[in-house]
């Protein structure tokens, strides 16, 4: 059953994520061109200005866009399936709501990884485009020394590194989940409720966070590392628990308010 | 077991607002059942805890000898009063979709019926009118083999020719072995349908009966009776 | 197109009569297989239990015989067709009679009313 809900999101998502990817790729390889044939004019005309311009222009646009719409996207399409008209078919399957949760959750950092692909993919064309393929050479071999260096020394920074952005990533968004079903529960007037549904989730957030650093400061000052590498590590492997922890008391809540607190109008 | 459902000392209160009050019903399997009542009276109510989106306040609610959870949501058939299937949508994908998550649903019944209806498998649902919507959800809901089908307000809204079409379905569609409750206040056209009546007053029971019962000891039809009972 | 119910009495007595109906006037002969119980209902646009419980009762009539897996015969004893074609123009008559009655007529004279209009009715050249 998790297997089709994810199916069932992925192919959601899709039909507005990839004529953003297409575009958002499209526009890069016309930036690029734009750039290549400006560079190879004597005199710039003020008709390649602009098209370079324009051209850049809509990349970095669609930059944002996607990097905005793949977060917020997750939490609205969550709202959207769960707790509008369409929740009349999504709870009514025979399906239990942590694997509702679990679905979202999953395909929303598929996408990302998928955004992120894309955001390399563009930048590498960008690179390619505008330096040749063998300045890209040397710089790929350079960065290549460098990672290998890297993890020579902070194999634990580099995964631990990893292992906090994907559980804080986790986190984050299974708060504003939370957020989310609350609203559903506390049905007031719609305007006022969104307003202060936004100002619990960052409040949250703060506390969150707060309590977090305070913990992270804790911890280091008992343990006392020597390195930088081994207080990176520690800090990390802190902010990771810590938004483990929070993870799942999130989770159970978003399950709780739908199991047993649901109210679709 | 021979009863589908069963709802004891069943209540339902939105904060100060009570929907249902101590409701004692008991359903056959194998019967298509009226659910009548005004506007508020607590069937919407009803059906939407049996389907499982609410939770009862106090009380029992059992379909099948389950209660409300994933094993009665395989058993039950929800079509709601509104649309919910996603815009984004074809034909196809809702086909899809049900395929995927309903062990009892038959593609080929479905596919048959929307055929009927010049509906092709690669229509947009966003560009279909209201009317063909609901034909649509209601081909899907009733292309399950379920063991009990909940149809909210099925023929409201609707135009004449349009009701006529979804009452032959639900008709044809008919198995001996399953219950359908259907919530309406257009009575006269679903009288001759109905096996059962309910009818639901502030949240309780009024009249539980048969149809033939009602019109033999009350000498008029279910319509006039409702009227009566439910005088304003 | 969806048979027509009053409102005052059982379904499926109504149905019943309909059917007798149609096995009297020939609509379906004697002996012959009447659609199945789901066709009917659909066509009467009824409950299918209901439409079964009418045939049930007909069958119990003997007007209409059951064989296991062909379906539902009309019978083709026609005297039993007759038996209730009588029956169902007494009850024809007696309802005319009781509505004269009420016009203020007396048996003789609506007998005699009654004689009277078929006469016409055989003289008129619309006929």
């Amino acid at each position: 059953m998790l297997g089709k809900l994810i199916k069932h999101d992925m192919r959601c998502c899709s039909k507005a994520f990839i004529p953003m990817l297409v575009a958002y790729l499209s526009v890069c390889l016309l930036m690029v061109v734009a750039i290549r044939y400006a560079d190879n004019i004597d005199n710039m005309t003020s008709m390649m200005g602009i098209m370079v311009a324009v051209t850049t222009t809509a990349f970095v646009g669609l930059l944002y866009a996607l990097l905005f719409y793949s977060f917020f996207g997750s939490v609205s399409r969550f709202k959207k399936n769960l707790f509008t008209d369409e929740g009349y078919l999504m709870n009514t399957l025979p399906v239990k709501p942590w694997q509702h949760i679990t679905s979202k959750l999953l395909s929303s950092f598929i996408w990302y990884a998928i955004t992120l692909a894309a955001i390399f993919l563009s930048m590498a064309i960008l690179a390619v485009g505008i330096s040749g393929l063998d300045e890209i050479g040397r710089m790929v071999s350079g960065i290549i020394r460098m990672m290998k260096e890297l993890l020579k020394e902070g194999v634990g920074v580099v995964m631990l590194g990893l292992v906090m952005l994907l559980t804080s990533g986790v986190c984050v968004l299974l708060l504003l989940y939370f957020v989310t079903a609350l609203e559903n529960v506390f049905k007031l007037r719609k305007g006022v409720f969104g307003l202060l549904s936004f100002i619990a989730g960052v409040v949250l957030f703060w506390l969150i966070s707060t309590e977090g650093a305070r913990f992270v400061i804790n911890v280091v000052e008992a343990f006392d590392p020597k390195t930088t590498q081994g207080t990176l590590e520690l800090v990390f492997g802190c902010v990771s628990i810590f938004s483990a922890l929070f993870s799942v008391v999130f989770f159970i809540g978003t399950n709780y308010i739908i199991s047993h607190k649901l109210n679709l109008e | 077991m021979n009863e589908i459902l069963v709802c004891s000392d069943l209540c339902k209160n939105y904060g100060q607002k009570t929907a249902l009050s101590h409701l004692e019903l008991t359903l056959e399997r194998g019967k298509i059942i009226g659910l009548l009542g005004p506007n508020g009276s607590g069937k919407t109510t009803l059906i939407k805890l049996i389907a499982g989106l609410l939770v009862p306040t106090y009380g029992s609610l059992t379909v099948g000898g389950n209660r409300i959870g994933v094993e009665t949501k395989k058993i039950v058939s929800y079509l709601p009063e509104r649309t919910y299937i996603p815009e984004w949508m074809k034909v196809k994908d809702i086909l899809d979709f049900f395929e995927d998550f309903y062990s009892d649903f038959s593609r080929d019944r479905a596919v048959e019926m929307l055929t009927s209806l010049n509906i092709a498998v690669g229509d947009k649902i966003k560009t279909m009118s209201k009317g063909t919507k609901e034909k649509v959800q209601l081909i899907l809901v009733m292309s399950r083999e379920a063991e009990l089908y909940l149809l909210d307000e099925p023929i409201a809204g609707v135009d004449p020719a349009a009701r006529d079409y979804i009452l032959r379905t639900i008709i044809t569609n008919y198995n001996e072995n399953a219950s359908i409750i259907i919530s309406t206040h257009l009575i006269t056209d679903i009288e001759p349908v109905l096996d059962d009546v309910v009818m639901i007053q502030n949240g309780t029971l009024r009249i539980h009966a048969s149809v033939d019962e009602i019109r033999e000891k009350n000498q008029m039809s279910v319509d006039a009776l409702f009227r009566e009972v439910f005088r304003c | 197109m969806a048979w027509y119910f009053s409102g005052d009495k059982a379904v499926y007595l109504q149905i019943m009569e309909e059917i007798q109906l149609r096995i009297i006037s020939g609509f379906y002969p004697l002996g012959t297989r009447i659609p199945s119980v789901r066709d009917l209902a659909e066509e009467a646009r009824v409950n299918p239990n209901t439409m079964q419980k009418a045939l049930t009762e007909l069958e119990r009539s003997e007007l209409v015989v059951s064989q296991r897996t062909a379906g539902k015969f009309v019978t083709c004893d026609e005297k039993r067709v007759t038996e209730i074609r009588e029956r169902m123009s007494s009850e024809c008559m007696e309802e005319f009679l009781s509505r004269m009655k009420k016009l203020g007529f007396t048996e003789k004279e609506a007998s005699e009313k009654i004689g009277q209009h078929c006469a016409k009715n055989e003289t008129d050249p619309r006929n």
